[in-house]
């Protein structure tokens, strides 16, 4: 494999499929449940940070420390944790203040724009706009006596691979669950559900903690891989690109937002660094487009949902 | 303890950030409240409003000119933009115009970003004087600008409140298939108000362009602002947008000048200006989850 492609090439498949797993995230949380979380990047932004800590031992000045198992894991846990702490405390102020989806998301907005804004003003602790650099890689093991750090390229695109893999897995297992069943009624009308007695409230808190997590897991991945954290992860563009990618995808069907962010990493990374402004417009007009003429998504326009072919079974026989 | 003359400073401090707020808050209110258009790209035209100036000034035209141009040239894309894409958005509903607006707003500023440079510029002040206002004295200019801001305020109230037009608008805020049968023309009022909301956002950035760092990611800083004000405010209350503009542009001015100084030297807490605004923001989360409909309207 590493004969036919270089490092960089495998280096940008892990970094579509992190972005992949990010978009997937969002998809959980907006495409199924209907929560319009608009900075979903500060899960992702948070997670990495949290990983870049970890991995970095909290001294982010100075030489960087060897890569450790123990220091990977505490990443993952804290990118776990600390997303999924802060989905916890915004859902319940927004569902259970039952604030309007879209204040809701607005609110989630300002509070990424505001994390950006805390983030470079407290540069004793985070590293100002400069951010965490030197990010060691991750190690996997029992201990640091049998780890397995993951040096090359190839060897973290398949821990990245199989985590995306069981994460794609978990959503849709999840998705078609009675619990999931539950998260898409809400979606498509939360007051009938809540007079089914369906506690709606509990559900979506639920399903927003999974999916800042799931968002905090694939920020922590992309961490080592980029080398350094900075705060344009918490920008107004990285909160856009998110959901250009859901929407390229099509919303609510898991696989396209993973593939669409695939898609336009490729892209992106095609077009290269002198057209990186260039990139955002198009990100913009994408957007804009879609909007008007493709409600459904690209790739979600191409593919039936079981959810519209049960509605044309419903036609067909009433 | 704080002295007299801090207190009036403190006060005009807050005075200026509350007319600045409410006039980019009333902007995007009267586009929200009319046309259910939640505008992404309402900073971008605040900032583009900056840009004309900016611009009027580096090509020796001055900032008096600027500043009469900016609201015009800006409410002239703002129509374009409303007639080219917005216009097709009404019917799909509020969040696909939160998105394609939010495109928009990316797209406007990496425009800018690509014409003119990403750097931030300072303006010349164009009254470099203080004026001697009994007790203190403070920048001409600050003081021109606050009562600029006043003036456009109480006229676009007076607008909404006193004139044809603004029964009209009124009339389409509240039910705009009743206000078509009744022989407005819904469509025309949606690009008039268009124009409108754009051209006071152009003015609101124009009017600060002397006081801060013009740069084509400043929309950003005003649209959460804005956002806050607007849902304090309540959906079309425009007396509620004023005194919105002054719980969130008031607040923070005052929590910026109050919180210690030596904050953001280094220690756990951020510099007092950014610190205030993320308590504003805990504020104004805490006053949604008490009042999701807006500060000033009954609980139903």
């Amino acid at each position: 494999m590493a004969g036919l492609i270089g490092r960089y090439e495998i280096d940008l498949l892990s970094l579509a499929l992190i972005f992949g797993m990010f978009a997937l995230s969002l998809d959980l949380a907006w495409g199924i449940t209907g929560i319009l979380s608009l900075g979903h990047s500060a899960y992702f932004g948070l997670g990495a940070y949290m990983m870049g800590f970890a991995l970095r031992e909290f001294m982010i000045y100075g030489p960087p420390p060897e890569p450790s198992v123990m220091n990977t894991y505490l990443g993952l846990a804290l990118a776990i944790i600390v997303p999924g702490a802060l989905a916890l405390a915004i859902g319940f102020i927004g569902f259970y203040g039952r604030v309007r989806s879209i204040y809701f998301g607005l609110i989630v907005l300002a509070l990424t724009l505001i994390l950006e804004k805390e983030i470079i003003d407290l540069y004793f602790i985070t590293g100002g706009t400069n951010g965490i650099n030197n990010i060691p890689k991750m190690a996997i093991g029992i201990g640091d006596w049998a780890s397995l750090v993951l040096r090359s390229p190839v060897q973290f695109y398949y821990a990245v691979l199989l985590i995306v893999f069981i994460t794609y897995l978990f959503t849709r297992k999840l998705v078609n669950s009675p619990f999931g069943r539950v998260l898409i009624a809400i979606r498509e009308n939360e007051e009938r559900v809540e007079t089914f007695g369906y506690n709606t409230l509990k559900y979506k808190l639920i399903a927003y903690v999974i999916s800042a997590q799931i968002a905090g897991i694939a920020g922590a991945l992309f961490a080592p891989l980029n080398v350094i954290v900075t705060p344009t992860l918490f920008n107004l563009v990285s909160a856009a690109q998110v959901f250009v990618w859901v929407i390229v995808g099509g919303q609510g069907t898991l696989i396209g937002p993973l593939m669409g962010a695939v898609v336009l990493k490729f892209i992106e990374a095609w077009l290269g660094d002198l057209f990186k402004q260039e990139y955002i417009i198009i990100l913009g007009a994408l957007l804009i487009l879609i909007i008007l003429f493709l409600p459904r998504g690209l790739i979600g326009s191409l593919i039936t949902t079981q959810y519209q072919q049960t509605r044309r079974l419903i036609k067909r026989k009433g | 303890l704080v002295g007299v003359n801090e207190l009036f400073l403190m006060f005009m401090n807050a005075l200026g950030t509350f007319v600045f707020f409410t006039l980019i808050a009333l902007g995007l209110m009267v586009i929200f409240g009319m046309m259910k258009i939640i505008n992404m790209a309402h900073g971008e035209f605040f900032m583009l409003g900056a840009f004309v100036a900016w611009a009027c000034v580096n090509f020796g035209l001055g900032f008096w000119i600027g500043l009469i141009l900016a609201p015009i040239i800006v409410s002239i894309i703002g129509m374009s933009i409303e007639k080219l894409i917005i216009r097709k958005l009404y019917k799909i509903g509020e969040l696909s115009t939160l998105l394609a607006t939010w495109g928009l707003s990316l797209a406007i500023t990496q425009i800018v970003t690509l014409m003119f440079g990403g750097q931030p510029r300072f303006m010349p002040n164009p009254l470099p004087f203080r004026l001697d206002l009994v007790f203190f004295t403070y920048p001409a200019y600050h003081v021109f600008a606050i009562l600029v801001g006043i003036a456009i305020i109480v006229s676009t109230v007076l607008l909404f409140f006193k004139t044809k037009f603004g029964v009209m608008a009124r009339a389409t805020i509240q039910n705009a298939e009743m206000a078509s049968a009744l022989g407005i023309n819904t469509s025309r009022m949606y690009l008039l108000t268009f124009g409108l909301g754009t051209g006071l956002a152009a003015a609101a950035g124009a009017l600060m362009s002397p006081m801060i760092a013009v740069k084509p990611a400043m929309g950003i800083d005003f649209l959460a602002r804005s956002f806050f004000i607007v849902i304090l405010g309540g959906l079309g209350n425009i007396p509620g947008t004023v005194a919105a503009g002054a719980v969130v542009g008031g607040s923070e001015s005052m929590l910026t000048s109050l919180l210690p100084l030596e904050f953001g030297q280094g220690g756990i807490f951020s510099s007092p200006a950014v610190l205030a605004q993320t308590l504003v923001l805990i504020m104004v989360a805490l006053l949604m989850l008490i009042r999701p409909e807006g500060l000033f309207v009954k609980r139903r």
